[in-house]
């Protein structure tokens, strides 16, 4: 607003043939991209005012209705010139949040996952903070596709997505990374929580399979971020590692370790057990 | 309640059969291979089988005959699962005796409505 002011006091100083009009134009477009359309049209409308009361201050009476006609083209350019390009701001912010997004479950896709997961392992180097990783895959989901068909799949795998969106915490991020395969990063939770919270999400899961009828389960491998792992692939592949143990452990169930320890199970039953895989 | 009997010899199948037709509402019995199955059609009598065409030893055809030349005219109605779309397979198992065929993948209501159709039918009274 004092943009538009300031504007609107060099267009009265600069006076009438000296027309500044455009100029209103970056104070409004700015406010349009980052605030909206509603904050947009007020800034046109306010510009339009100034400008209006610069060329009445200048103008001879001579001139008469000239200074209020100015007023209306600018008002209808600058309302247009506002709507289109808040139609843009929604168009790219669309696009945005598809590149983002998994189109089937909705979630955060691989690209998103990754981002999030790198600037965790960076604030994790440098601020010390725990950052723990699952992965979860559905215990022989093939089979539902070949005898129930793709469209009980994917419904299902939407249904997986639901889920879990609506039982993590506001922030952990849920990701699909595959067929029937999602990662959850859990930042600022070590082992022992990231256990717990997959154990309440994996419930919350098996749930939702009953109440459908699929009765499909889930294995899952944590990881809790160590110094032996330095990249997002190291750490999605550690993860994957333990829900492979999970698999050949006999599946349905959670493994967690990290790199250099044990590893721990927990299974249905929520107790913790020591296992075997490494 | 209606009794199914699912014979299958894969058995994440069979559980997931299973699960799908006990959430459809019946009692369901599975058995894993096709001489089971024939054992527990003739000790449980069930109100349907559900059967799979592809299993070792004793296949689904072979179970099929047995059910329907043994003598016992009671035999409960039989589904045939099959992955193979193949019409002469189709037709191979309604000359057999098959009262339904479903091939893979189907929607689980359409199992469910399937065997609902089967069970309400009128049974032949059993000779034995």
């Amino acid at each position: 607003m004092a943009a538009v002011v300031g504007v609107g006091w060099l267009d009265h100083e600069s006076g009438l043939l000296l027309s500044l009009a455009l100029v209103y134009l970056a104070p409004i477009t700015l406010v349009t991209w980052r605030l909206g359309r509603a904050a947009g049209i007020f800034m046109a409308g306010f510009s339009v005012i100034v400008g209006f009361a610069s060329d009445a201050a200048d103008a001879p009476l001579a001139l008469g209705v000239v200074p209020i006609l100015n007023a209306c083209t600018r008002l209808v350019v600058f309302w247009l010139i506002v709507m289109a390009l808040d139609g843009l701001r929604r168009a790219h912010e669309g696009e945005r949040r598809m590149a983002r997004t998994d189109a089937l479950t909705g979630v955060a896709n691989t690209r998103h996952f990754r981002e999030e997961a790198g600037r965790h392992i960076a604030g994790s180097r440098r601020y010390r903070y725990p950052v723990a990783v699952a992965y979860l895959d559905l215990d022989d989901f093939k089979a539902i596709n070949d005898t129930f068909g793709h469209s009980t799949g994917d419904e299902l795998l939407r249904e997986v997505g639901h889920v879990l969106s609506r039982t993590v915490r506001p922030t952990d991020l849920v990701a699909r990374i595959g067929g029937d395969e999602f990662v959850v990063l859990l930042p600022h939770t070590d082992r022992t929580d990231a256990i717990r919270a997959m154990g309440r999400y994996r419930s919350a899961l098996l749930e939702v399979m009953d109440a459908n009828g699929w009765g499909v389960t889930v294995s899952a491998g944590i990881v809790e971020l160590s110094d032996e792992i330095e990249t997002v692939d190291a750490l999605i592949g550690a993860a994957d590692a333990q829900m492979y143990a999970a698999k050949r452990a006999g599946k349905d169930r959670i493994l967690a370790s990290t790199l250099s320890s044990g590893a721990w199970e927990h299974t249905g039953q929520d107790v913790l057990r020591e296992g075997a895989a490494g | 309640m209606t009794r199914v009997l699912v014979i299958d010899d894969e058995p994440v199948v069979r559980a997931l059969l299973q699960k799908s037709l006990e959430f459809a509402g019946f009692e369901v019995l599975t058995a894993q291979d096709g001489s089971r199955g024939l054992a527990t059609v003739n000790d449980q009598a069930p109100d349907v089988v559900v059967l799979d065409l592809m299993m070792p030893h004793i296949d689904g055809f072979e179970v099929l005959r047995q059910l329907h030349v043994d003598g016992s005219a009671g035999a409960p109605p039989v589904i045939v699962l099959t992955a193979l779309s193949d019409p002469s397979v189709k037709a191979r198992c309604l000359e057999a005796g098959a009262a339904g065929i479903m091939t893979k993948p189907f929607d689980p209501s359409v199992l469910a409505a399937e065997v609902v159709r089967l069970a309400g039918t009128e049974r032949q009274p059993r000779s034995a």
